[in-house]
């Protein structure tokens, strides 16, 4: 797993005081329970780890912890104006 | 005993998702942690435009609940009388035709009832019998068709009217910040519904027009589930109770619900074309999707209605309806469910013959 999976997954896990081992990409954000104000929570933690600005109306098309770590690696290699 | 037509009214005031979070970060300047957080809420409701019966920038002067429900009687009258006559006009007829009206809101109160102020308006019957109803919320569209349906039942020769108004933007409430003012602020929305329904004797029933009989109503109340919605009423008027366990309670729930309904009338859920569904959010319709497993766009016409006007509460289910009625109507013979959730918790389910 890379850099930028695992600090995802650790993001998350804090976030919902969870053990980061217990977290995959596959992992559902229903089978963490994380619901609507968890996703808003997490991605203001993910721009700011990362630097990046996520779009407003993007977290309804996040599913699991995969679709996360995608987004931001689309993010990451934008060039920034 | 059929929907003869449906007439919808929205307000003049039209405002994009973005503006209205704008404005409201705006107006909360001073109260609001996080504004990202109200940004990212609304962005996720599923709600591209709302209508308002005010601009945006008049509703700061609007400040406790007497001034905002004076506000909401005018404008529920004038929007009142508009979905009505779309709706006369639709069947046909006219106000002196309808002999029961129940008039269904949740977003302010008044006495004489805003039914009783557009009878002084319409040329209804003296004899008009009048039912306002207070209190369903969202469940109130489908709730109103099966009690309406219920008098026809048993007037077959009538015609009633069904009336809801919902005007959700004078509720907001300026000192919560929660997550479900924030929420709701991000989904609700004002607008008007009426429907005729007419008796099975009615002339109105032999007409061509598309209108699908009214077979069969069911109501089911979930014991115990009161937190999960509806309004805590303080000093400054309606404030928001919106638990995050809705989607769940739906859930839950929904399927039961539907396949006793359609077992107890001889069909089963395959049986079904169509799902004429209160456009109650996303987390709502996705759970009525994943309750009833349901095919891709099976709820198109209510993921449409909620991005273009958002949550009407109880005028929702009815302006899906219309869209039914009006754009893409049932193939003869085929079966609709009409229903919607709401406060208690509760469900209201309508099954429909084209």
């Amino acid at each position: 797993m890379d850099d930028i999976a695992q600090r995802c997954i650790d993001i998350i896990a804090k976030s919902k005081g969870l053990d980061p081992q217990s977290i995959s990409l596959e992992s559902s954000f229903d089978s963490l329970a994380i619901d609507s104000l968890d996703k808003i929570n997490i991605s203001f933690e993910v721009e700011e780890a990362f630097n990046i600005e996520i779009p407003d109306d993007a977290l309804g098309s996040l599913k699991t912890v995969g679709d996360v770590v995608d987004g931001v690696r689309r993010l990451t290699s934008e060039p920034t104006a | 005993m059929r929907i003869s037509a449906v007439g919808t009214a929205y307000p003049q005031y039209r405002y994009s998702q973005s503006q209205i979070s704008q404005a409201l970060i705006e107006r909360w300047a001073d109260k609001l942690e996080e504004p990202r957080l109200l940004q990212r809420l609304h962005a996720n409701c599923g709600v591209n435009f709302r209508n308002f019966v005010f601009p945006l920038e008049v509703y700061p002067t609007l400040v406790g609940f007497g001034p905002n429900n004076d506000a909401w009687i005018k404008a529920a009258v004038e929007l009142g009388e508009t979905a009505i006559l779309r709706a006369l006009d639709r069947a046909g007829i006219t106000a002196a035709d309808i002999s029961a009206i129940f008039f269904a809101t949740v977003t302010g109160i008044a006495s004489p009832t805003i039914d009783a102020r557009l009878i002084n308006r319409l040329p209804f019957p003296v004899n008009v019998k009048r039912t306002p109803i207070f209190g369903l919320g969202c469940v109130a569209g489908a709730a109103g068709i099966a009690r309406a349906s219920d008098y026809v039942r048993a007037f077959p020769k009538e015609n009633v009217l069904l009336l809801s108004v919902e005007l959700c933007s004078l509720t907001w409430q300026d000192d919560d910040q929660s997550i479900a003012n924030l929420i709701s602020t991000g989904l609700f929305a004002d607008g008007a519904a009426a429907v005729v329904i007419s008796g099975s004797e009615s002339p109105l029933a032999t007409r061509q027009r598309p209108a699908p009989r009214i077979l069969a109503t069911r109501s089911t109340f979930y014991r115990n589930t009161e937190k999960v919605m509806g309004w805590d009423i303080s000093s400054n008027g309606f404030k928001i109770v919106l638990s995050p366990d809705v989607p769940k309670v739906v859930e839950e729930n929904l399927l039961g619900n539907v396949q006793g309904f359609l077992q107890d009338n001889g069909l089963q859920q395959s049986d079904i074309s169509t799902y004429i569904f209160h456009s109650g959010g996303p987390k709502v319709l996705e759970a009525m999707e994943q309750s009833l497993s349901l095919p891709p766009n099976a709820l198109a016409p209510s993921w449409k209605s909620l991005s273009e006007v958002g949550n009407l509460s109880a005028a929702s289910v009815l302006a899906v309806m219309e869209d039914y009625l009006e754009v893409h109507p049932g193939e003869p013979g085929s079966y609709s469910i009409l229903a919607a959730m709401g406060p208690a918790f509760c469900s209201e389910l309508v099954l429909l013959q084209w």
